[in-house]
């Protein structure tokens, strides 16, 4: 006890954070172990340890670079901002051009000399939201301003996510999705924020002609087909395992481990993970899990009205929102209400490199959190805090 | 906008993201709830359709080589049944693509038309995502899908979407394997036969090594016990057997069935053996076992050589003969009696079979002119007092229980014991037993005794497998062992191999003789059925012996079983087929020194002289070891040497719509190439491919070729 203790006294920031964090790891590192039995028979020669082991090693690289991106101040972001979001444009482009083609999607590049493959876009993410978070804060004065306010904004918006588009509809999507629900808290006008919504379909509808003409650069067919299976069928043969998974858990599931329809699901330890949970822990612990994700937003959404117009409250709500967004999306593929996007669930899903991105995203989280705890402690506004070590970093 | 304005104007839109949020959150619970709870009896059941099970997954048996560690004796050659699932593929694809999957269907593997195929398909998916009767998800498209037939399969329209990924055609693959013997009747019975029950051979004794660890995977279960894995076995590292390296040589074990079967036609007998054993070590380089089937053909249906204990005839005198000078009662001067060649003892008459109108002669005439009386005679004489001695020295020359030989099932000789077995010892049972009847024993038995003599007295253990290789490395060797290391004295060791040389050179065995080399053996002859009187007259013919005399290299022994013409000695039926498959040895041997000088010869030059033609990778690796520059493009290459030396080859043309030209491949890949289009192979002679029976180019239809080697 004493242990558990020091790391409670030794960490700052949001604990209710640290709690969400530490047990979505549990859940993954259990549910990543259960699922992959399958694959682990199919390619480890039964080795499902070997799962488990890779698994926990990300998990604890995950939470490595967590606390790193927690001791960090996040005003350095801010800083750093425009910069990354001026590099991450090329890496965008470079993937679509010669990125490594995983599944038939180009997302990902390799990194040379530790032979792992990242996603782009995930990189794209992660600075598009840290530079909006900045715009929208440094522009809070006039934010209802078009040419001053709105247009730098939506600007890098655009971009990015056109160039995502292409190979990764869904997480283009889902960025659009939290760019704009930054700009909603972030009080840009209402008919701007149309606008943008506006300008979201018009795009949608130039790749969708873009993707008839050339096939293979966009891969229109295969996000109509899975329309179609969500509109005008049972859902397909995933979704129907999945629905079978969930029935099986019953409300309070089969236990850790006895998951049947991992044989069956096409991705059970990622796409699909949430239906083993819900297969092995029941209702309950699937509604536990859709609880930790809403507890996350509350939070954040918690140090955003404490400390409105701060950099780090719109930082920390963007990432949340992102990360939200994606579990959301998950579980609603999972349970038949959106059609299947390949989205994983964040943090639980097995995959080495999104770990460590989403971790990163939690990390700058709770750097905020924790500033936010010192700015109460002291009286003070966020602002204060944000402009006092602006200057000295 | 006042700061307290800006404040609350964010509140709220705050909550409103808050409030959307928890909306969505509360319809995910409700569609869980109704999933699980509402509609949760119609999912499990669903579920229940889909039985699985964990089954042993397949597993490729390990080859049985000769002893060259690369002819295969008997092989695995793995096969596919493919099945579809039409739900699996996507709405758009599968209806783009059916009609080209249809239509390719059709061509092959037929069954149906194009259009029956087309409404199957359709009609079978459409039934599963209504979830009506006729829903089938497991569709038969083809059994016995060799390799060809199978990326013939999946370059169809449909089945190629498997190549992006999986399920994506809904094409199933069940792999299961058939055991092929390349050389089909060679050797056939004592490689054996790989079955459920009752296996036979090399294959049962060596079965647990053969077949490897087993494995299991989660398989489903279908309508008629047919269980298709739910992963894909083939993604699966394949379970290996361990090889076996047998002792037996290819173009030996060619020659002795050749003979042996050309042997058992002319004199329309009802089967015949031979077993061919390295002297020194006691590895068998061929056992042949041939017999008749009810319908009369000639085939390895029975082990003569193991399992047919009978009454070894007169190749046994060697035995009595070597007893005699162990005990000192006799050597080969020692005058016997013969009486003329008929003698009674007690009230059995016995007779010679030959006349040689001699009152007397010596041991060494007895033996070599194989006469019955006067062995017998000397044999009552010296042991009808002490017959335990008689007993004692059979089991010190090793016929005192089975030879050891790695096959199991083996039996011990039956030798009467004068007072074990006292009911059934007569006053009559030396006399007999010293020419061979009263006694029985296989004739791998006969064999090991004679090659102990042959090895200056050395009883070695028989042996057929002399390595187990596994992941292409040797796991095991079984090195040659010594079971006696004498089995008499090397004086009178000598003496008897100076007597059976005898035999030849002045004896029963005369008419075998060569002006080239020397050799030394007995000849049997063996009446079956003689205990009753109605029955026709049948006989076995024997030869026992081993070559060179001097050094001696091989022991074999031949029998001739059933046979009731005018022939039925040992030195007119079974002496010929010795002697040819002797003569065959020397010359075989000749042609290897051959080889060797051009080795050598060309090893002065470093380089390469003639055409290869064959696997790639093999060449590479012999040219490799061989310190011969190699080029090979693709993956069958045939070419030649450059001027240099080098080896240059060109990709060959294989291809799967017509017979390829095969000459100048050797058998093992020419098999393994024709086997794989989908042809029977039958193969005839030794070597490299010299013609075939179908010409190149000629469309391949399932026909059995010939391929005649050279």
């Amino acid at each position: 006890m004493n242990a558990v203790h020091n790391i409670y006294d030794h960490l700052k920031g949001d604990k209710a954070i640290w709690l969400i964090v530490g047990l979505l790891g549990i859940f993954s590192i259990l549910a990543v172990y259960s699922a992959a039995g399958s694959m682990a028979f199919k390619e480890r020669d039964g080795n499902t340890e070997f799962y488990l082991v890779q698994q926990i090693v990300f998990i604890t690289l995950g939470f490595g670079v967590m606390y790193l991106c927690y001791n960090f101040h996040y005003m350095q972001y801010s800083r750093l901002a425009p910069i990354l979001l001026f590099l991450t444009i090329p890496l965008l482009v470079y993937t679509i051009a010669f990125g490594t083609e995983i599944n038939e999607a180009r997302r990902w590049i390799s990194i040379p000399w530790i032979d792992k493959t990242i996603q782009t876009s995930d990189v794209a993410k992660l600075t598009l939201i840290i530079f909006i978070a900045r715009s929208l804060s440094i522009r809070q004065e006039y934010i209802k301003d078009f040419k001053n306010a709105f247009l730098p904004i939506l600007i890098p918006v655009t971009i990015v996510c056109m160039l995502i588009v292409p190979a990764d509809l869904s997480t283009a999507a889902l960025l659009f999705g939290t760019c704009l629900l930054m700009m909603f808290i972030g009080r840009v006008s209402f008919k701007y924020i149309f606008l943008l919504l506006l300008l979201g379909v018009v795009g949608m509808a130039i790749v969708f002609l873009v993707g008839q003409v050339f096939p293979e650069v966009v891969r229109v067919d295969t996000w109509i087909s899975r329309i179609n299976a969500f509109l005008y069928t049972d859902g397909g043969y995933q979704i129907e395992q999945s629905k079978i998974a969930i029935a099986n858990g019953g409300w309070i599931g089969s236990g850790p481990g006895n998951s049947f329809q991992k044989n069956y699901l096409p991705y059970p330890y990622a796409d699909f993970i949430y239906s083993i949970i819900c297969e092995e822990y029941g209702i309950v612990g699937g509604l536990f899990v859709l609880g930790l994700y809403l507890m996350l937003l509350v939070r954040c959404i918690g140090i955003v009205t404490r400390c409105p117009k701060a950099f780090g409250a719109i930082l920390a709500m963007g990432l949340c929102l992102n990360l939200v967004i994606q579990a959301f999306a998950n579980i609603m593929v999972s349970v038949h209400l959106l059609p299947v996007t390949g989205l994983t669930l964040p943090l639980v899903s097995m995959g080495g490199t999104s770990i460590l991105f989403t971790c990163m995203s939690l990390g700058i989280i709770l750097s905020v959190s924790k500033y936010v705890e010192e700015a109460q402690e002291k009286h003070l506004d966020l602002i204060q805090i944000e402009d006092r070590d602006a200057d000295s970093l | 906008m006042p700061e307290n304005a800006k404040k609350n104007e964010l509140l709220y839109r705050v909550y409103v993201v808050l409030f959307v949020f928890v909306a969505l959150a509360a319809v995910i619970a409700w569609k869980i709830i109704d999933i699980s709870v509402v509609e949760g009896e119609y999912w499990k059941n669903k579920r229940e359709e889909r039985y699985m099970e964990w089954r042993p997954v397949p597993t490729l048996r390990g080859n049985i080589y000769a002893d060259d560690a690369q002819s295969l004796l008997a092989t695995s050659v793995e096969f596919f049944e493919i099945r579809m699932d039409p739900v699996s593929p996507r709405e758009s694809e599968f209806y783009e693509q059916v009609d080209g999957l249809a239509k390719a269907l059709a061509q092959y593997p037929g069954r149906r038309s194009a259009r029956e195929w087309r409404d199957l398909l359709v009609s079978a998916r459409k039934a599963c995502i209504k979830g009506q009767k006729g829903c089938n998800r497991n569709i038969l498209i083809a059994r016995d899908v060799d390799q060809s037939g199978l990326e013939k399969l999946l370059s169809y329209p449909l089945f190629k979407l498997e190549k992006v990924a999986k399920y994506r055609g809904g094409f199933k693959k069940i792999k299961s394997f058939k055991r092929k013997k390349p050389f089909e009747s060679l050797a056939a019975r004592t490689v054996g036969e790989y079955r459920d029950a009752n296996m036979v051979g090399l294959e049962n004794s060596y079965d647990t090594v053969l077949k490897g660890e087993e494995k299991e995977a989660l398989m489903q279960r279908f309508p008629g016990g047919l269980y298709v894995p739910v992963y894909d076995p083939t993604d699966f590292e394949i379970i290996k057997g361990r090889d076996i390296v047998t002792t037996i040589n290819v173009p030996l074990q060619d020659i002795v069935h050749n003979e042996l079967y050309k042997s058992v036609q002319e004199h329309n007998a009802e089967g015949a053996v031979a077993v061919l054993m390295e002297v020194k070590t006691g590895r068998i380089k061929a056992m042949s076992n041939l017999s008749r089937s009810k319908n009369g053909s000639i085939g390895e249906y029975h082990n003569y050589a193991f399992a047919d204990r009978s009454e070894p005839g007169s190749t046994i005198k060697a035995a009595s003969v070597l007893a005699l000078l162990e005990d000192g009662f006799a050597d080969e001067n020692t005058l016997v009696d013969f009486n003329y060649g008929k003698k009674k003892f007690w009230d059995l008459w016995m007779k010679d079979s030959g006349s040689h109108g001699l009152k007397t002669g010596t041991l060494q005439m007895a033996l070599e002119k194989s006469s019955n009386v006067g062995i017998a005679s000397v044999m009552q004489e010296k042991y009808a007092a002490n017959p335990e001695m008689y007993y004692d020295r059979m089991m010190q020359f090793g016929f005192d229980g089975p030879t050891g030989l790695d096959l199991e099932g083996e039996g011990a000789p039956y030798i009467k014991h004068p007072t074990r077995d006292k009911k059934i010892w007569y006053g009559t049972t030396i006399p007999w037993m010293a020419h061979g009847y009263e006694l029985s024993m296989t004739p791998l038995q006969v064999l090991n005794f004679y090659n102990a003599v042959a090895n200056d007295g050395k009883l070695m253990k028989p042996q057929l497998v002399q390595a187990i290789i596994y992941n292409e490395e040797v796991e095991q060797e079984f090195k040659p062992i010594v079971k006696r290391k004498s089995i008499a004295s090397r004086d009178n060791i000598n003496r008897l191999q100076r007597m059976l040389k005898g035999v030849v050179d002045n004896g029963t065995a005369r008419s075998l003789r060569s002006d080239r080399y020397e050799f030394a053996g007995k000849t049997g002859t063996t009446k079956v059925g003689y205990s009753k009187a109605d029955e026709e007259a049948k006989y076995n013919a024997s030869f026992a012996g081993y070559w060179p005399a001097d050094n001696p290299e091989y022991s074999m022994i031949v029998v001739v079983y059933g046979l009731k013409g005018a022939k039925y000695y040992g030195n007119v039926v079974a002496g010929p087929v010795f002697k040819r498959i002797m003569d065959w040895t020397f010359a075989i041997e000749g042609e290897e020194l051959m080889r060797d000088e051009q080795v050598i010869a060309s090893g002065d030059v470093r380089g390469y002289d003639g055409e290869i033609y064959g696997f790639d990778p093999d060449f590479d690796r012999v040219f490799d070891d061989l310190d011969v520059g190699y080029v090979g493009s693709g993956r069958w290459v045939r070419g030649g040497n450059d001027p240099e030396g080098d080896v240059r080859a060109g990709k060959a043309k294989i291809t799967v719509d017509a017979v390829p030209d095969l000459s100048g491949m050797g058998a093992r890949d020419a098999i393994y190439v024709l086997e794989n289009l989908g042809m029977d192979v039958k193969l005839e002679g030794v070597g490299k491919v010299s013609r075939q029976s179908i010409s190149p180019g000629k469309n391949i239809d399932n026909q059995v070729i010939t391929l005649y080697l050279n």
